[in-house]
């Protein structure tokens, strides 16, 4: 008896036999790609992101220096009567979380598995980190190893990004090329805040994921 | 259920015909739909030859289907994800029902996938006692009305904001309320309680890509994420057709398919999953399952020309764009497939039988071809697929036989100017400036009066006078 | 220079006016015409419904007529598309193939031979008269003939042209579509007429007669103002033809 996988694979084979079509590349039309693609892409890489990002309903907020971030975060989240962050095992904001004042720090990590997701899911304010972020259409990227959780990425209404304005890339085809192979298996693009049009093409923020994004760039 | 067939295409017609709301929702989302894609496109000068590097991409890995299914596996399993192959819709669903069963799943959640729908998932999860849950806003509206898609990107597209009020209080018992934002938000806490509890999540995919052995989720609500990260296994249910070769592909793409797809420069979020990611934590699935779903795909491969259907990366653009699918919506084409893609998919994965009326559902304006991000030439393939309808002996016989009659007078020019005379000899019968009835032009639209003379005699005359 | 006409059914036997207009234009610019005996249809009719192999013998016989003349023209965009781009895919005969070749490199629709091949930027005619344009489907996607209906639009002194909304939506005709799902093409009709009478437009011009006389049908039957006119027949009336 054959296997599906026999089935179909003989299937395709009869079908296309005699008859595959050649596909040569164009390399013309691959040079005329990267001409206009490095035509359109502008010096200031860091003002596209933020006028992307905010096409997208994310807000932005530019570090004049790394020295700031906690006074920044300190104000953003006393503004927002923010009382309890998640946050992963990620040292960088470890360092950074710790000299935060009047919150309660959950740290995703502490938590039990399978609970995790329920509590974390109960908590305002996220603050994680970005691997990347893409100039043209205002995205970061989280890469998802085995040494972070990642529910506070998606679970918690408010995600506050920090990220390395050295990281921000022109666009998802230089991201690309650079890109760790074995990173690239498991990450995410997220832009902006989540949401549908789903009803009467009403747009709505905040669907099933985070209904707020703040990206804090860090020079 | 509703038992869906192309075959009731006619009796649909003219019941999304005399629906005068449908019809005003479907123009309104379609024209600003066009209308987003149109702004995007400006920025985008690279747009043509975009959809020429794509179509040239799809091409070679439909010409080399075999080749990239095999590459695709072999890397999927060096990453740790399961593959399993279902000739057809009945395979596809028993292997998911035994992945459900050997792990005891009693609960599901799923983000959207027209693939699920075409091998009709739901039903068979839900007979087996399985809590199975839509997360996408529009396919868990269209669940809870126990209804199918009307399109391939905004499945509730049919429904006002009334409607599903209605519908939450009636299937959820929640107070009636028709603002967006608070339909939104009942869903919102319904569903992310599933997401918390359920054993298992069934994605689609955008893109299966070969060299990496992973694959794309593209998606705007976050559900897609959480579908695929929240539960302890992950089933990914992936047509054959989905494959590009490489990481470095996926650009290409993903530049097309928003501003067509939703009027986007880009989709919210694209979830890769490259293997399960159960990290130290105990977070993410622990298992990883592709379901490669085969359900007539390789049989298309078999015509040379119409095997460029496959290319399709369901965007929606054709829908948006075809002026028939603009006056009567998704439901009436009949199938889980709609508009122009829909009318070239159903004769050839359902048959010509089944399929004989749906390349028909078109006036062959070729709008679809102007916004394929993947430069499919669905006019083209539309013509040919009615004439394999014709060549199976599926269309009328009376048609057939004035067909016939047709091509054997107008090749015998002084039969054709015999008979050509008659219309008009009918028409002197005729009161004053009153038309013929022909099929199709009655009271609403009738035609001019046959000519007395006709060109070439008005003609020769013109010139006799000089 | 000499030019064949090709007359498209609907011209021949339903708007033949539209045809003569055509040859007075044509003839004002100094173009001799000829009328080639013996053409009947290019089976576009039964091409659509898919019965290719009814079709083949028509092509045979339209390319044995057309193919040595040094210019085909026709007064729609349908009928050129037609044998300009969907016969290449049929499986004529050798004889017919090899003169097939030439005959595609020859065979223009009205508007784009005018502007394209005779160069005319302005015939100097006059229409006082608000008008608007249709741009039909084959004409516009099949041949890529969008500016220069318009452009002679424009040239006519005195006319009032306005653009409607959507010019280029399908009329609903869809020839064998306009009666296997007439309700759909009605539907699609009225939407396009509510354009037209939206613009305040006395005449809606188009260059496709089967467009035309299908507006035009719907038009006169809801009571509308607006009224159809073929390019051809603005042309010559613009230069009192």
């Amino acid at each position: 008896m054959k296997t599906d996988r026999e089935i179909i694979l003989e299937n395709i084979r009869r079908s296309l036999s005699g008859s595959r079509i050649e596909v040569v590349n164009d390399e013309a039309l691959d040079n005329t790609i990267n001409e206009k693609l490095n035509s359109i892409t502008p010096n200031d890489l860091i003002k596209q992101f933020k006028d992307e990002l905010e096409k997208v309903n994310a807000e932005f907020i530019k570090l004049e220096s790394t020295e700031e971030i906690i006074s920044v975060l300190q104000k953003l989240f006393n503004e927002n009567n923010v009382k309890h962050i998640a946050v992963s095992e990620d040292s960088e904001v470890q360092n950074i979380i710790e000299s935060i004042e009047g919150i309660d720090v959950i740290q995703a990590t502490e938590l039990r598995y399978p609970e995790r997701k329920n509590e974390i899911s109960k908590i305002d304010a996220a603050l994680v980190f970005a691997g990347n972020g893409i100039a043209d259409i205002g995205s970061v990227v989280f890469y998802y190893d085995d040494t972070k959780t990642t529910y506070p990425h998606f679970l918690c209404d408010w995600t506050v990004v920090l990220l390395k304005a050295s990281t921000i890339v022109a666009n998802q085809f230089e991201l690309i090329k650079g890109i760790d192979k074995e990173k690239a298996k498991n990450m995410v693009f997220v832009t902006g805040p989540s949401r549908t049009a789903d009803i009467e093409k009403t747009l709505v923020l905040g669907a099933h994921g985070p209904r707020r994004v703040t990206v804090i760039l860090i020079p | 259920m509703q038992k869906l067939t192309p075959l009731n295409i006619k009796k649909n017609v003219a019941e999304a015909l005399s629906d005068e709301r449908l019809k005003k929702a479907v123009l309104n989302a379609t024209l600003s739909s066009l209308d987003s894609r149109e702004n995007i496109i400006k920025e985008i000068p690279y747009w043509e030859e975009l959809r020429q590097k794509t179509n040239n991409i799809k091409a070679e890995v439909i010409n080399n289907l075999d080749k990239y299914l095999e590459t695709f596996e072999r890397n999927c399993e060096q990453n740790g994800i399961i593959i399993h192959w279902a000739k057809d819709d009945v395979s596809a669903r028993n292997t998911i029902l035994k992945i459900a069963s050997d792990n005891n799943v009693k609960k599901i959640v799923k983000s959207k996938s027209l693939t699920t729908e075409e091998i009709h998932l739901n039903d068979a999860l839900i007979e087996n006692g399985i809590e199975t849950l839509e997360t996408d806003l529009g396919e868990y509206i269209v669940q809870l009305k126990g209804q199918v898609p009307s399109h391939l990107i905004i499945p509730a597209l049919h429904l006002s904001k009334e409607d599903v009020g209605e519908l939450f209080t009636e299937k959820l018992g929640t107070e009636y309320t028709n603002v967006p934002e608070e339909l939104l938000l009942v869903a919102r806490k319904n569903i992310r309680k599933k997401f918390l509890q359920a054993d298992m999540g069934i994605s689609g995919s955008n893109f299966a890509i070969a060299e990496s052995g992973s694959f794309v989720v593209v998606e705007n609500e976050a559900n897609a994420h959480l579908t695929i990260t929240m539960p302890k296994i992950h089933v990914a249910v992936i047509g054959i057709e989905k494959l590009i070769p490489n990481m470095e592909a996926l650009p290409y793409f993903l530049k097309l398919l928003a501003p067509s797809a939703t009027g986007q420069k880009s989709s919210t979020y694209v979830n890769f999953i490259g293997g399960p990611s159960r990290n130290k934590y105990g977070e993410g699935p622990e298992e990883v399952h592709v379901v490669l779903v085969d359900n007539g795909r390789s049989r298309v491969l078999h015509d040379k020309q119409l095997r460029e259907t496959l290319q399709c990366i369901r965007c929606g653009a054709c829908l948006n764009s075809c002026p028939v699918y603009q006056q009567i919506g998704g439901h009436a084409y009949g199938w889980v497939y709609m508009g122009p893609i829909g009318a070239a998919l159903a004769p050839q994965y359902l048959g010509t039988h089944e399929g004989k009326y749906s390349p028909y559902l078109c006036t062959l304006c070729s709008e679809c071809y102007n916004v394929c991000p993947v430069k499919i030439n669905l006019p083209e393939h539309l013509l040919t697929l009615r004439n394999q309808i014709v060549e199976d002996g599926e269309t009328e016989k009376v048609e057939k036989a004035a067909m016939k009659t047709f091509s054997f007078v107008a090749t015998r020019p002084k039969l054709y100017n015999m008979l050509t005379v008659l219309p008009a000899v009918m028409q002197k019968m005729m009161p004053e400036g009153k038309s013929l009835s022909v099929p199709g032009y009655g009271k609403e639209r009738p035609l001019p009066p046959f000519d007395k003379l006709g060109f070439k005699k008005r003609y020769q005359e013109g010139k006799g006078k000089k | 220079m000499k030019v064949a006409l090709f007359i498209p059914c609907i011209t021949e036997h339903l708007l033949p006016e539209t045809g003569i207009s055509m040859v007075k234009v044509l003839e004002h610019l100094g173009v001799e015409v000829e009328y080639v005996e013996n053409q009947t249809c290019c089976g576009q009719p039964a091409f659509n419904s898919g019965y290719h192999d009814e079709v083949i013998p028509m092509a045979e016989h339209f390319i044995e007529l057309f193919a040595d003349k040094e210019f085909v023209i026709a007064p729609s965009g349908s009928c050129v598309g037609m044998v300009r781009v969907h016969y290449a895919r049929l499986p004529l005969n050798e004889k017919a193939k090899s003169k097939y070749k030439t005959l595609q490199s020859k065979i223009f629709e009205f508007t784009e031979f005018l502007v394209d091949v005779l160069k005319v930027k302005n015939l100097g005619g006059s229409f006082a008269h608000r008008v608007t344009y249709h741009q039909s489907c084959h004409l516009g996607n099949e041949l890529g003939i969008v500016s220069q209906p318009r452009e002679l639009i424009r040239s006519i002194d005195n006319i009032d042209f306005v653009e409607m909304e959507n010019a280029s939506v399908c009329c609903g005709f869809g020839g064998t579509f306009s009666y296997k799902f007439e309700d759909i093409s009605l539907s699609l009709v009225a939407q396009k007429s509510n354009y037209i009478e939206a613009t305040g437009a006395e005449y809606c011009i188009g260059a496709d007669s089967s467009c035309l006389m299908n507006i035009e049908g719907y038009l006169k039957a809801h009571n509308m103002k607006a009224r159809t006119m073929h390019i051809a027949d603005l042309l010559a009336k613009s230069l009192n033809l």
